[in-house]
């Protein structure tokens, strides 16, 4: 099992690595033969180079941090009023009637459509960046948390009913964990959103951070270029990251929830060993399983067996990986089921 | 309750990634951009204190003298400390001006003229000029109209029906394809403007993209290089001797510190006294500046006749071309756009 | 006052229609592929998301190099960046399909594109329809992003236009002029949406209810 598990991730590993070394022997391939004009676009080896002297110097790490600041404080204003403003909203019938037209108005402008006014505001500023990173997050997640907190299940609600909880402590104890799964979807798409848009911002606005640095070397000639494109690899990788770190956060912070567990866990009906769960899940094969296991089939290879010994290459290399699928988009089920109720656990709907 | 704990822990993890980032993001070395420091405080510079300030600029080869200024410790003398931030147009200058993060700025005379006939009043004023006033001798003018190799453009007439490249379609140069087109004969909205970086001129006149471009040194070179053909120099035949550019700042900064605003006057205006006679010297300040080679520094062309009079008349000559080309509608008075104390 | 902002759509809104589809079909092209073969899928599923990540219009000058500075750019460019969200939405819609109703449709003797066509994309469809939503989010913005530089008409050289002579009525009137197009093709697409998925909602309304 061990050697099989072993050799399945080995196997992905070593394919990611072959599909990125033919990506950039291509590229290479293509700049050399002059397909790619050197005057217009940087070849493989100059961008590598020019990454590589940036990663030395402290430029392009304050250029990170100039667009860290901008992403960190515009994702936690828009977030901090979504929460607030979605769960006000989604608590009260009527104002969820009144209001829930603007907010798909204002959902439904382009971001860049606001940029302009950004400027003649606030210029080229940090505040210009967050104000438009707080926009952007702000009404998409607000539906999404409205959504969650009126999704209560209502066997829950009934539940709560004859029970007699109320007021606050329903707030805290039903609603809010219930509505965690769509909040956390929100959140992760609320994440890259806010990188792409700081981003954008600084490239067409100006200001300073990676998308200002993009901007700069762009204008100062082709014998920038391969710096220009060493920052936009920058750019995805950040994005990936963030997604990433994103992801690791919300299962640890809902691990508690059914849809969190792997479909091994299911079927096995007992944790797994938390450890290899979280590596199991970074791992390629972690979540392929659907959700419509149904019992008696194996449930899903984790790609890493409970309680054997695993060697520490292929562990750490679990670690480094990111979530990359389910990180970015709905986290759905979205099949009608005619036999019933399913045999895997709900997940979170993305009110797109 | 053990799942009110639960929330709680949720939204400790969620918001964890944010914290750390931004904790990190917040210890990294501070960018370049503002020090806005010495904003309203009017901090007289002759005695002895240094002020704080911010310019704004383009980075091209005729901020020489601006880039001597600061280094040779002229504007120190005057009490000054001038930190430059790079952008990518005067527009961009300008925003960051209104903002209050930088005091300074470069700015081009159709960017002003729009910015004061939109507002009504001019919102920001002529402090000193960059380098000077355009030149008159065409050995000394650095921008120039070029034609793609085999495109057959030999002269403004041919321009007609095809696409003319220029860095921003509301800048002199557009205005003076325009003004030139008319000049020729030929209906000026059949010549197609683009604006494209300088930058990705000299590429996109290779590749035939654009049949012809409004360039600038040092781009120019790296275009002739490739078979473009100069045509002519635009802003030699239409404004010689003309204001084009100059540095400026905000009317509302400039009423406030009187005071820094002529001790930068006069530190530029000695930096261009000095580059009339030192040239060699003070291009190699775009080494730094511009980040080029001393070889190619000091082969840059100073588009200048390093005066350090405003020409007003130059000013409304440019205002009526853009009136009559419809780009604005008034025209605010010429004087008003230069500051006097 | 929005006349002049107006009188610049048609050639953006040709461009948007135009990139939009084909990040539409390759979209959900590519997701069915991906899908089907599974170590395509894993070999490539990191640079994908990269891809998703990165910001397009950080592309702009690569597609001017690539496409020079016309009608085929800005499709590219428009179709490029609007392709992702719908690919991974695609297949993460596709993996969520019932592995009951897979493995009875293959014992039924279904062809594996018939599974693809009949089976996987029905299933899959509400979370397609999703991903192809946010599509259209990014679509509009990269019509607006192409025209920034190196362009003679189109809403987003009207904006920058305005915006760089500090004509602030311009400016204004281009926003609206935007706020009032993605207000309008999301209601187009919640009008589709609701025709083509309304065997999907019925059914839910009837699963709800019954719980």
């Amino acid at each position: 099992m061990l050697r099989r598990s072993l050799g399945r991730e080995g196997l992905t590993y070593g394919l990611r690595l072959v599909v990125l070394a033919a990506a950039l022997g291509l590229w290479q391939g293509l700049s050399a033969a002059g397909v790619i004009r050197a005057d217009e676009f940087p070849s493989m080896a100059q961008t590598a180079t020019a990454l590589w002297d940036l990663v030395t110097q402290s430029v392009l790490w304050s250029a990170v941090g100039e667009t860290m600041e901008g992403w960190a404080i515009g994702l936690v204003i828009g977030v901090a009023a979504a929460l607030l403003v979605g769960t006000l909203i989604g608590l009260n019938g009527f104002a969820y009637r009144s209001v829930i037209g603007v907010v798909e108005f204002f959902k439904a402008i382009p971001v860049i459509a606001i940029l302009p006014i950004g400027l003649v505001l606030w210029g080229a500023t940090l505040t210009m960046k967050f104000a438009l990173v707080a926009f952007a997050v702000f009404w998409p997640l607000v539906i999404q948390v409205c959504y969650g907190v009126r999704s209560l299940d209502p066997v829950v609600r009934d539940t709560t009913t004859v029970l007699r909880v109320r007021g606050p402590r329903k707030f805290l104890t039903v609603i809010l964990p219930s509505a965690a799964p769509f909040i956390a979807t929100g959140l992760r798409v609320a994440v890259a959103v806010a990188l792409i848009v700081d981003i954008i911002a600084e490239l067409i606005g100006g200001g300073s951070g990676i998308g200002a640095r993009i901007l700069l070397a762009e204008n100062a000639g082709p014998s920038d270029y391969p710096q220009m494109y060493a920052y936009v690899v920058v750019a995805g990788v950040l994005g990936v990251l963030l997604a990433g770190a994103f992801t690791v956060a919300e299962r640890y912070a809902l691990h508690w929830h059914e849809s969190q567990r792997s479909a091994k866990e299911q079927t096995l009906g007992y944790p797994e060993r938390k450890g290899l769960t979280l590596v199991a899940q970074l791992s390629p094969g972690g979540t392929t399983r659907p959700q419509g296991a149904s019992p008696g089939r194996p449930g899903g290879h984790p790609g890493l067996a409970v309680r054997r010994p695993v060697p520490r290459l292929v562990v750490l290399v679990g670690r480094l990986q990111v979530a990359v699928l389910p990180a970015a988009v709905v986290d759905t089920e979205g099949a009608v089921d005619p036999v019933g109720d399913r045999a895997g656990p709900r997940r979170a709907w993305l009110v797109a | 309750m053990r799942s009110a704990y639960k929330s709680g822990r949720y939204a400790a993890g969620v918001l964890l990634a944010a914290t750390a980032l931004a904790a990190a993001a917040c210890s990294s070395s501070p960018s370049s951009s503002s020090t806005p420091a010495g904003t309203a405080s009017g901090g007289t510079g002759a005695s002895g204190a240094v002020t704080n300030v911010t310019l704004g600029y383009v980075p091209y080869s005729d901020d020489a003298s601006l880039f001597y200024a600061q280094d040779s410790g002229i504007f120190k003398q005057h009490g000054l400390n001038v930190s430059f931030v790079p952008q990518a147009s005067p527009v961009a200058v300008e925003a960051s001006m209104a903002s209050g993060t930088e005091q300074f700025g470069f700015i081009t005379t159709p960017v002003l003229i729009n910015l004061a006939s939109k507002s009504g009043s001019a919102p920001a004023k002529c402090v000193s000029l960059v380098d000077g006033n355009q030149p008159s001798n065409p050995a000394d003018d650095s921008t120039v109209l070029v034609a793609a190799k085999g495109s057959g453009i030999t002269s403004v007439k041919d321009l007609a029906g095809k696409t003319v490249a220029e860095v921003q379609l509301t800048s002199l140069n557009s205005l003076a394809v325009s003004v030139l087109a008319k000049q020729a004969g030929i209906n000026p909205s059949s010549v197609h403007q683009v604006a494209i970086p300088f930058a990705q001129m000299p590429a996109a006149l290779a590749q035939g993209r654009v049949q012809a471009a409004v360039i600038v040194a040092p781009f120019e070179q790296t275009a002739v290089a490739e078979g473009a053909t100069v045509i002519d120099h635009p802003n030699l035949l239409l404004f010689p001797n003309g204001t084009l550019t100059c540095l400026d700042a905000m009317s509302s900064y400039l009423s406030a510190n009187p005071a820094i605003a002529s001790e930068f006057r006069a530190a530029m205006n000695q930096a261009i006294t000095y580059s009339a006679t030192h040239e060699s010297v003070v291009k190699q300040t775009l080494v730094k500046g511009l980040s080029l080679t001393p070889a190619v520094a000091a082969s840059q062309v100073l588009a200048t006749n390093f005066s350090t009079t405003f020409n007003v008349a130059s000013i409304g000559t440019i205002e009526n071309d853009m009136k009559q080309f419809g780009e604005i509608t008034s025209e605010p008075s010429a004087s008003s756009m230069i500051w006097n104390p | 006052m929005t006349g002049p902002a107006r009188a610049e759509l048609g050639s953006s809104l040709e461009h948007l229609v135009v990139g939009y589809v084909i990040a539409g079909l390759v979209g959900i092209g590519l997701g069915a592929l991906l899908w089907s073969w599974r170590y395509l899928r894993d070999g490539t599923s990191p640079y994908i998301y990269f891809l998703y990540v990165l910001p397009a219009p950080v592309l702009v000058p690569a597609a001017m190099t690539l496409f020079g500075i016309g009608f085929t750019m800005k499709v590219v460019l428009i179709a490029f960046a609007a392709l992702w969200p719908t690919l991974l939405n695609t297949l993460d819609g596709m993996r969520g399909v019932d592995q009951v109703k897979l493995d009875t449709s293959r014992v039924l003797g279904v062809s594996p594109l018939g599974r693809v066509f009949r089976v996987v994309l029905p299933a899959a469809a509400p979370q397609i329809v999703a991903g192809l939503r946010n599509s259209l989010q990014v679509a509009i913005i990269l019509m607006v992003v192409s025209e920034w530089e190196a362009s003679t008409d189109g809403i987003g050289y009207y904006l920058v236009n305005a915006q760089q002579s500090f004509d602030y009525v311009g400016m204004w009137s281009g926003i609206i002029v935007l706020a009032i197009i993605g207000t309008l093709a999301n209601v187009l697409f919640v009008a589709v949406e609701n025709r083509v998925l309304h065997w999907h909602y019925g059914a839910r309304a009837v699963e709800g209810r019954n719980r």
